[in-house]
């Protein structure tokens, strides 16, 4: 499980450095829904595709459907780190 | 599948980007895009190559143009600026649609 300890740490970080920037709360959930929700689509479609390949047993195995959840963190990390990269 | 999966599926996000911010009349300052961009890139495509390293996830590079540097295909690479575009697009849009 040593990609959810990574991805984890990645988006505690980066959502306590969102919130000590003091984005506003309310385009903040909006971000996060919709990169959650483009992931969803294309990452699982490339994904599908063989695009990427990831090891199921370094994860905690859930697939949603076919990229790993701790993909999704990823994503959601990328997303706040990379808004308060740019409010700041 | 096909060489082009990766570099279509970039240039999808890219085309979004751009979309969603002509239709939200949304400006992206090229240099402060930039600035806000370089840590943020230099830290994920770190992760990636010891994702990688570490066999956290790997590359079908028959759907890539084959060009690796180190352990990353340079659609990867790619990613970790395009993405960004994306979100940032998306973020002052929604900022400017349901305020601050």
């Amino acid at each position: 499980m040593q990609y959810t300890l990574f991805a984890t740490v990645a988006l505690v970080l980066s959502a306590a450095l969102a919130l000590r920037a003091k984005l506003p709360h309310g385009p903040l959930l909006a971000l996060s829904l919709i990169a959650a929700l483009s992931q969803l689509i294309f990452d699982n479609i490339m994904a599908a595709a063989g695009l990427w390949q990831f090891d199921f047993s370094q994860t905690l195995g859930i697939a949603v459907p076919v990229i790993p959840v701790e993909n999704l963190l990823f994503g959601l990390a990328l997303a706040l780190a990379t808004i308060t990269s740019w409010e700041r | 599948m096909a060489w082009f999966y990766y570099i279509g599926y970039l240039a999808v996000v890219l085309a979004s980007a751009l979309l969603i911010a002509n239709f939200a009349k949304v400006k992206i300052n090229a240099g402060r895009f930039l600035k806000a961009l370089l840590p943020v890139f230099v830290v994920f495509v770190l992760w990636d190559v010891v994702a990688v390293a570490l066999g956290h996830w790997q590359f079908g590079l028959q759907h890539m143009l084959g060009v690796v540097i180190y352990n990353q295909p340079i659609e990867e690479i790619a990613f970790f600026a395009v993405v960004p575009l994306f979100y940032v697009v998306v973020w002052e849009t929604v900022k400017k649609k349901i305020g601050k």
